[in-house]
Parts: structure tokens; C-alpha cells; sequence
């Protein structure tokens, strides 16, 4: 592999849990496999989408990537060298190349903090700017970069609606040109005309940059957009993976299937078959063997009682982690609306 | 088109009490996974260029969202909306001026003892009489507002400063706090006055004893508060985005802990300061304070003692005062309280 | 008579920053066993009149003017222990956030059979048989063990059934549901949907869904109501909202939402369309059409004088001096 291909960034068989309680008086151990054995890699300037319900480990997993969250077990590696274990110092060294934009434009800016301070502290802790000047130059021009207007320095976070935030939340993530920028659910909290304006900004960014982004969102209409790339993630583990295209027109999955069909349409006149899957997301403590989607999957069979099913690569071009699917017996479907009645 | 509009420092401010500050459910904002924004955009394209910071702050501006400007201007806010805080700033303001310019506002020297004059009813010469020693009360109750007023002082920026050092430490890390804690409900344990009395008694009766043994009592207080503030403040998520933009921890402290705890930590500063007042003239009262020699409040009482029912203002008079000074401080208290409550200044 | 006819509703705030106008002029009705959406973004001021309507915003400097008429008789009139007997009742109310709306110190039996009791006289035995019923038919499996939790003990989207058992508790002519999904997973909001929608024919209850989905609107509605900065400016039933709408910021908000398929579309990647400008200040007196600083066809006309709802084809209003052509869906770029 040379230096243009090799991944910029790689998972290998990340695992994170929590432990809830001892198990000293219970007996058994409440473990949350939050993260369950995770393969990943991220190219240069690639847009990965991580996608999944709530509890599927996906923020988890970007946290880890951080260093947020120490990992249980499994490596990290950035350019080929191991981040996971790094000491404290080694660690902020890594943390030029990786960054982060949270979901809460509101409470991830610090209140009392002027526009200029809080682009600049990751400028100052990196000693990436000598004197006021110079800090100034260089805040204005993040600010350009993400369309805001360049004389806002000595404002409080308070004066700039919920997007302008998040803007400034984007732009301190590209103050020391990271490699990297994971966006947690980023998007998530903004009303619908401002989503679009901050997409449109990412994918510029992304294109102007050469920027590599691992996307987290629960919105499959917003990754379809972004992404170059998708992971669906349920429970821990990794469900289907595959570029964009393939998972959006070929789902394999069972839940892929049930995820894109639920996402409501804003079009009235289709009308589908949905599949609605019955139950609630299982808990993630103390997971039962065999696949983790068996409760709810509508062709769930002896096989996935008993054993974990291994991500095997399609003709379609993505990777799907399935018995049906392996044994070929998935039944084939199209896209909704084209799809037939799959409910049971 | 939108005007441009800069909001000056210090005309926005906190709630006032009365404006509803829970508000219901009335947007759909405060949702763990999606919430929304209030607020439409600036795009760089497009007609609008001019940045309106007006609708920035709240054109829900419902629930009157106070601004966390830099502190200063937020202190200069609170001091313009509170009457208890003029009140009793303007009480403590007179009775700081009574203190300071003791010398030539009094009469007589406090400490001259007159025994043909002793036990006068006020009159001309002594606007307060005088005590059993025939020394003028006017001039020592004067003198013993400058005893309570440094003595209260100094022990609640002691206690303050040690407090918070001590309350950041605890929040570090979960050793420190497992250590610091444990002194602090030793020392917590101990009433305040009985824990003076015996420190005092140590190391003997002297205004420095005395302001060192009520800041050890007065102290622990401080660093409780300080340390759950900490530990509230070091779960914002603006904490972890600082520690994920490299920022050390020392700096963390600095910058985005330390700012959050100075409001609730100056309020109670101001409790400090009253009860130093009242300790400093109980430990004075029981003679285990002051030295006789100086006019205290707390003598005065204790020497009053004996002959109130013949003069009762011998007693009352330094009471009075001592009650006023305590009162004062404690509206001051209230009033930045009332402004600075970090209730109030929720996200909307 | 439509069962809940809001004419010209005015609901203010009077702040130390001056009065923030959060409704301004709001008149639209809704009928019977209808299901109306009232769609709007953050600032448009859907929620404060869903909880003026409910008289729940109780407070010194809040002021309601106008009249909503509820089978005949001006709620904003009526006294406060009246209205207590409608709450629940006649028009009750699901609220965004499972989580904090439900007391989370009582047992969910507790919460459904105080409804139970206080509207329809109900003793606690009876209530408890009702209320496990109540739970059955939300769809919530072992119901008669379910019933005695407490609401940490549930999921989100089990919560959000219950507060949808609370409020269909005593058949209500109306139901009011604030962004009821909007906290959900995706895939629990397609259950919850679908359990609403069959809960609507079955209980006939009317529904004013308040969301800013515009695809929970297509799944739905019956007819939709676009809000903008505390009005009104489009109404129509859903299929035609979607297929023609006439006000800008209607055609605005359904461009700008990025939307399943766009992988199918070969070629380098569209941007999204944007809205320019800001949600105006509620604060301001705003002057003409709200909606002017940030539409490509606004004139003199649209700054200076406001527009009026007009019925731009049968059952189609919009208040717009300009508006779009029928049948034209994607607006200038």
C-alpha cells in the first residue's frame, strides 16, 4: 500500500464497555457492550457516515477515536501509529489532527467566552499563533472559511443564533488543520434551513479542504447527502457497511431495510410498505449470544440464536453481517418505494 | 434588511424576580437527541451580508436569558438591579466610613480611663455616656467597628481564597477529593465557635489568632461549595471540547472551571463575612478573643454585662450595631444572590 | 361549526427587552376527527400557541388576546376552574419530551388513573382496569405488569406511549400533540406513528400535530398549516401543500430538506437549498410580510404591506402578495 491509499485512520477490533456494578452482591457483572468489536478505516479526505439508534455505541465509538473514552480493548491507529494508549502529553499532541464538533451548538461553547478565546485556545494550546496580532489574522480567517463575517471577535456565544454557533464550533475544529473532524451528531440540533446551510458548508469544506470527516447522525436523509461511505451500526456492531450508493439503493440488512423504510417521506403521495419492527432496542448490558439484531428481525432463523454472523462482502459492493445473507437466502428488494410488503 | 445592531456591555442582564424562569415546554429545545436551534442563519451569499446579532439573542427572548458577559459586567449589572443590594451596600458603606475615619470622628480617646466620669447617661461631652470605667462609649463602639468590620473582612477573603484552591484541588481528581473531603468533615464537625475557642486557646488572644482560628472554622464551608461546582462545571460539554482542543488541565481550571464557581462562591464569601462578625464578638464576649484592651464590640457587651439593667444602652448600643453591620452584609449577600443565581441563567 | 376555531390570536411576552411577539395574528380552524399539522421551525411560535390554546402559560407579563373558540365557547374567556375541566378531557395534550413530562416519582398507574378519576369519576379499582386497558391498546406488551413501573423503568418510546395513553384516557375531542416524536429513534417513531394513526380512527379524536418534519407531515396529516414568525402564511390539505405550494417559505422548506434518493441521481452532488437571511426578531414590529428580508421575489409592496390569507385555489390559502405558480415546486435558485 502506498502513502495516497493506506487509511488515515483504523479501528481494529475496538471494544468499549462499561461496567455498571461489580457484580460483588448481583452475581453477575452488568457489563454495557457499548462498543462490540469494531473494524474501520477512513482515507484521506473520505466522509464516513455512522449511522444508528440510540444506543448503538456510534457516539461512543467517535469518542474513543478521540480519546474522550479510554478503549477496552482493540488499537487505534492514525497514520499507522497506535493512539489508544498514549500518555497524557502524546495524546494532546494527537488531538492537532483529530477534532471534533458536538451536537449542542448551545452548551459547547463556553458562555463567558469571547468568539476570539474560543477560537483561539486550540490556536494557544498549540502555540500556533505568536501575539495578539497574529491571533486575531488567523481567527478571521477561520472565520471566513466558514462564512461568517470576520468582525465578530469580541462577541459572547449568546449573540449568534444556533447555527452561527455550530459554525464556530466548526471553526475551532479547523483551527489546527486537522486530518480528521468527526461530527456528532453535529447537525442534529439545527431547524431545517439551517441543516442545509451547514451541509452545504461541510461538503464544501470537505471538497476546498481535502478534509476526512466521520459523520454521526441518526438521519438518513442528511448521511445519504454527505457521505461518501456508510456504517450501520446496531447494538455495537457494525450491521452493513459499503459506499453510499450500494447501502442506499441495495439495503441488505434487515435492519438497513427497516431503518430506510421508516425514515418518513415528505411526499405524500407515496404511499409503501413499511416495515415496522416490533419491540424495543434490547438492552445493551450482558448481550445474549448469536446476532444482536435477533429480536427484532423479521427473518431471524435457528442459526442466529447461536452464532454472531461475520461481515461478508457482497456483489453489491458493501459488507453485511448476516446469516440469511450469507446463506444467500436474503430475499432481494429495491429501494422503498418499489419495495414489496415486507411486514409480517 | 436586517440592521446591524451592537449590544452594549451591561445593558442586558439576569431575570428579574417575578418572570416566569421554568419555562414549559414552549419549544423544542432541552431534548437529549435533537433539539432546535431558535434561530434561521447569515449565509455569506445571498442579499444579507450584515450580521444581526439581535436576533442572537433571543428573539424568543422569552424567558429574558441573561447574558453571561465577562464577570465584571455582570457584577456591575446585578449592583444596578437589586435594592437589597443598594440597601445594604449603602449601610456597610456608612459604617466602613464610621470605621476608617474612627480617629476623627470620635471624641474622646476610647481607652482613657475616667473613673470620676464612669456611668454618665449621654449628654454633650459623650454622645453614648459612659461605661463602668468612665470611658467613652461613642468613641469605642466607633473603634470596635473597626475590629469587627477587618476582623470580618479578612477572614472571608482567607477563607475564600483557601476555600476555592482547596474546592479546585478536590475537583481534580478522585484522590485529592477522597483526602480534602475527609478534613473537611473533620473540620465541619466541630462547631465554629467551640473550634475558635480552642485555637485561641492555643495559640493565645490576639486579632491575628482570632482572624486565623474563625477562617479554619469558616473555610471548609467554602471548599464544599466550591468542589460540587467543580464537579457540575467539569460535565459541560465545553469542558470536553476544551479538553479536545489540547487544552491542559491547569488551563481547564482556569479558563473554564474557575469563572463558573466565582458567583455562588462571592455570595457565600458574604455569609463568611457576617458570621466572622458575630463569631469575632461571641469569642470577644467570653473574653477568649480580643484583649480587653482593645474596644470591640464584643467586649463592650461583655462589659456591659454587669450593669445593662442600671445602662441598658451600654449593652444595646454595640448590639445594635453589631445586628446592623451583620444585616447589611447579608442583604449584600442576598441581593448578589438574587442576581447572580445560576438557576436563572439557563440556556433557553 | 369546526370543533376548534382560533380567530386572530395575539400572544405576547413583555420582557425588560420589550414585548416579544410570540403569536401575531393566527386564525385557522380545525374540524372533527380532522388531523391538521402545524409545521414551523424554531421561532415560529407552534408551541406557545398550542400552549396558549391550553391556557398552560400562567404568568404576569404573558398576554392572549383573540378568541379560541372551542366547540362554540372562547377558552381564552373562560374561568380557570372550566377550563380545568377541559384539560384532559376535551382537549388534552402530548407533550415533545417523554422523559421530563412524565413525574418521574409516580407509578404510571398513578399518572394514567389520575386522569381517570378527576374527569370521569372513576374509583381507583375501576381506573387501574381502564388504565391497563388504556396500555394494551398503545401497544404496550405486559400491560397489567407495565402499569405498575415507574417511568425510568420504561423506554423512550414505551414513555411516549404512555403520555399517549394519559391523553386519549378520556376520548378527547382534541388532541394536541407537540412534537410528539421528535426525541424518538427513527424506527420508534415509525411505531409511534403508527399507532397514532390507527388510535385516530379509532377514538375520533381530532389532532393538531405540531412538528417541524415535514415527512411526519406526509405520513399523517390531513391538511397542514405552514407558521412563520408567529402566523400563518400557507394552508392546504397535505397533498397539495406538497405539490403546490404557493408561499415561498413553504417552497423554501421543502427544497432545503435533503431527502432519501438523492444517491440514485447520478453526477457530482446538488447542494441543498438555502433560505437566506434570519428568522426575524420577535421583538420588532415587523412591517409588511415577515417573510420579505429573505424572499427572492419580494417588491415594495411585500415590505409595507402585510398579506393577507388568501384562498388561492379550493381549500388552498396563502398569505403572499407574490405567490408561487401552481405547479411550479422548485423555487429560484
Amino acid at each position: 500500500m502506498n502513502e495516497s491509499t493506506a487509511p488515515l485512520l483504523e479501528v481494529r477490533r475496538l471494544k468499549k464497555h462499561f461496567a455498571l456494578s461489580s457484580g460483588f452482591l448481583t452475581g453477575t457483572q452488568q457489563v454495557v457492550h457499548a462498543v462490540d468489536g469494531i473494524d474501520l478505516a477512513i482515507r484521506r479526505g473520505e466522509a464516513i457516515a455512522l449511522v444508528g439508534e440510540s444506543g448503538c455505541g456510534k457516539s461512543t465509538l467517535g469518542r474513543s477515536i478521540l480519546g474522550l473514552t479510554p478503549v477496552t480493548s482493540g488499537e487505534i491507529l492514525l497514520q499507522g501509529e497506535r493512539i489508544d494508549n498514549l500518555s497524557q502529553s502524546a495524546m494532546r499532541d494527537m488531538r492537532r489532527r483529530i477534532q471534533i464538533v458536538f451536537q449542542d451548538p448551545f452548551s459547547s461553547l463556553n458562555p463567558r467566552m469571547r468568539v476570539r478565546n474560543i477560537i483561539g485556545e486550540p490556536l494557544r494550546n498549540f502555540k500556533l499563533v505568536k501575539g495578539r496580532k497574529q491571533l486575531d489574522q488567523r481567527v478571521a480567517e477561520l472565520l471566513e472559511l466558514v462564512h461568517l463575517p470576520p468582525d465578530v471577535l469580541e462577541r459572547f456565544p449568546h449573540e449568534f443564533s444556533g447555527g452561527q454557533r455550530q459554525r464556530l464550533c466548526i471553526a475551532r475544529a479547523l483551527a489546527t488543520h486537522p486530518d480528521l473532524i468527526v461530527f456528532d451528531e453535529a447537525v442534529s440540533a439545527l431547524d431545517v434551513s439551517v441543516k442545509a446551510q451547514v451541509l452545504n458548508l461541510l461538503a464544501e469544506l470537505q471538497a476546498r479542504l481535502g478534509l476526512a470527516m466521520l459523520f454521526i447522525s441518526h438521519d438518513l436523509a442528511v448521511v445519504e447527502h454527505l457521505a461518501d461511505r456508510v456504517v450501520v451500526m446496531y447494538l455495537g456492531k457494525i450491521a452493513e457497511i459499503g459506499p453510499r450508493r450500494s447501502v442506499f439503493t441495495h439495503p441488505t440488512h434487515p435492519y438497513t431495510r427497516a431503518l430506510l423504510s421508516a425514515v418518513p417521506i415528505p411526499d405524500p403521495q407515496i404511499r409503501r410498505e413499511r416495515i415496522i419492527l416490533s419491540g424495543d432496542t434490547p438492552s445493551p448490558i450482558n448481550p445474549a449470544p448469536g446476532c444482536r439484531f435477533k429480536t427484532r428481525c423479521p427473518y431471524a432463523f435457528d442459526r442466529c440464536q447461536r452464532e454472531e454472523p461475520a461481515l461478508l462482502v457482497q456483489p453489491t459492493g458493501q459488507a453485511v453481517a448476516c446469516h440469511l445473507v450469507a446463506e444467500g437466502r436474503m430475499p432481494a428488494a429495491g429501494r422503498p418505494p418499489a419495495e414489496a410488503s415486507l411486514a409480517r | 434588511m436586517a440592521k446591524k445592531y451592537i449590544p452594549k456591555l451591561g445593558i442586558s442582564s439576569t431575570t428579574r424576580r417575578g418572570f416566569p424562569t421554568d419555562p414549559p415546554n414552549t419549544s423544542s429545545l432541552d431534548t437529549a437527541k435533537q433539539s432546535h436551534a431558535p434561530h434561521g442563519e447569515t449565509p455569506l451569499h445571498g442579499r444579507e451580508r450584515s450580521f444581526s446579532s439581535d436576533d442572537g439573542a433571543a428573539h424568543l427572548g422569552v424567558w429574558a436569558k441573561p447574558h453571561f458577559f465577562s464577570l465584571s459586567g455582570e457584577l456591575v449589572v446585578s449592583i444596578r438591579r437589586s435594592p437589597t443590594l443598594w440597601l445594604g451596600g449603602t449601610i456597610l458603606a456608612l459604617l466602613a466610613f464610621a470605621a476608617i475615619f474612627a480617629p476623627f470622628l470620635s471624641t474622646q480617646d476610647p481607652t482613657a480611663i475616667a473613673p470620676a466620669l464612669r456611668m454618665r447617661f449621654p449628654s454633650g461631652t459623650h454622645w453614648f455616656g459612659t461605661d463602668s470605667l468612665g470611658r467613652d462609649l461613642y468613641s469605642r463602639v466607633l473603634y470596635g467597628a473597626r475590629v469587627s468590620l477587618s476582623v470580618g473582612l479578612v477572614v472571608s477573603i482567607l477563607a475564600t481564597a483557601i476555600g476555592v484552591f482547596g474546592g479546585l484541588l478536590s475537583g481534580l481528581s478522585r484522590v485529592t477529593d477522597l483526602v480534602i473531603m475527609r478534613f473537611v468533615d473533620g473540620f465541619m464537625s466541630i462547631p465554629s465557635i467551640l473550634l475558635a475557642i480552642a485555637l485561641v486557646a492555643l495559640t493565645g488572644a490576639s486579632i491575628r489568632n482570632v482572624i486565623i482560628a474563625v477562617t479554619i472554622a469558616e473555610a471548609p464551608r467554602v471548599v464544599r461549595l466550591t468542589r460540587s461546582v467543580v464537579l457540575t462545571a467539569r460535565e459541560e460539554p465545553y469542558v470536553e471540547a476544551g479538553i479536545a482542543c489540547g487544552t491542559r488541565a491547569t488551563m481547564l481550571l482556569w479558563r473554564h472551571i474557575l469563572p463558573n464557581t466565582i458567583a455562588p462562591v462571592l455570595v457565600q464569601a458574604t455569609y463568611i463575612f457576617a458570621n466572622a462578625m458575630i463569631t469575632e464578638a461571641a469569642l470577644s464576649f467570653i473574653g477568649a478573643g480580643i484583649p480587653v484592651e482593645t474596644p470591640s464590640w464584643g467586649t463592650i457587651l461583655s462589659e456591659g454585662r454587669t450593669v445593662w439593667q442600671l445602662r441598658p444602652y451600654i449593652v444595646f448600643i454595640p448590639a445594635a450595631s453589631l445586628s446592623l453591620a451583620v444585616l447589611a452584609v447579608n442583604m449584600i449577600g442576598d441581593g448578589l444572590r438574587d442576581s447572580l443565581d445560576p438557576r436563572l441563567v439557563r440556556r433557553l | 361549526m369546526p370543533l376548534l376555531d382560533v380567530d386572530d390570536l395575539h400572544t405576547a411576552f413583555r420582557t425588560r427587552f420589550g414585548t416579544v411577539r410570540a403569536v401575531n395574528g393566527l386564525s385557522f380552524s380545525i374540524e372533527q376527527d380532522e388531523t391538521v399539522a402545524i409545521v414551523g421551525e424554531s421561532g415560529s411560535g407552534k408551541s406557545v400557541m398550542a400552549l396558549s390554546i391550553m391556557r398552560l402559560l400562567r404568568a404576569a407579563n404573558i398576554e392572549a388576546r383573540g378568541q379560541v373558540r372551542f366547540q362554540g365557547r372562547n377558552l381564552l374567556e373562560l374561568p380557570e376552574r372550566e377550563m380545568r375541566r377541559l384539560r384532559g378531557k376535551d382537549i388534552s395534550m402530548v407533550f415533545q419530551e417523554p422523559m421530563t413530562s412524565l413525574n418521574p416519582v409516580l407509578t404510571v398507574k398513578r399518572q394514567i388513573n389520575e386522569t381517570l378519576m378527576l374527569h370521569e369519576g372513576l374509583s381507583w379499582n375501576e381506573a387501574t382496569d381502564r388504565s391497563i386497558e388504556l396500555l394494551r391498546i398503545v401497544g404496550i406488551p405486559a400491560p397489567e405488569r407495565r402499569v405498575r413501573d415507574y417511568p425510568h423503568q420504561l423506554s423512550g418510546g414505551m414513555r411516549q406511549r404512555v403520555m399517549i395513553a394519559i391523553a386519549l384516557a378520556c376520548s378527547p375531542n382534541l388532541l394536541i400533540a407537540d412534537e410528539p416524536t421528535t426525541a424518538l429513534d427513527v424506527t420508534i417513531q415509525a411505531q409511534v406513528l403508527e399507532l397514532m394513526w390507527q388510535l385516530k380512527k379509532k377514538f375520533r379524536s381530532a389532532v393538531m400535530l405540531i412538528t417541524h418534519d415535514l415527512g411526519v407531515v406526509a405520513e399523517v396529516a390531513d391538511r397542514v398549516i405552514v407558521m412563520y414568525a408567529g402566523r400563518a402564511v400557507e394552508m392546504a390539505d397535505v397533498k397539495n401543500l406538497f405539490k403546490n405550494p404557493r408561499h415561498h417559505y413553504t417552497g423554501g422548506l421543502l427544497n432545503a430538506i435533503p431527502k432519501l434518493g438523492s444517491s440514485l441521481t447520478e453526477g457530482p452532488r446538488q447542494p441543498l437549498y438555502e433560505i437566506p437571511g434570519n428568522v426575524p426578531s420577535l421583538r420588532q414590529n415587523i412591517v409588511g410580510c415577515a417573510f420579505a428580508p429573505r424572499c427572492a421575489a419580494a417588491t415594495q409592496v411585500c415590505r409595507e404591506i402585510g398579506p393577507t390569507m388568501d384562498e388561492l385555489a379550493p381549500r388552498h390559502f396563502a398569505a403572499c402578495h407574490h405567490p408561487l405558480d401552481a405547479g411550479l415546486i422548485k423555487v429560484r435558485q
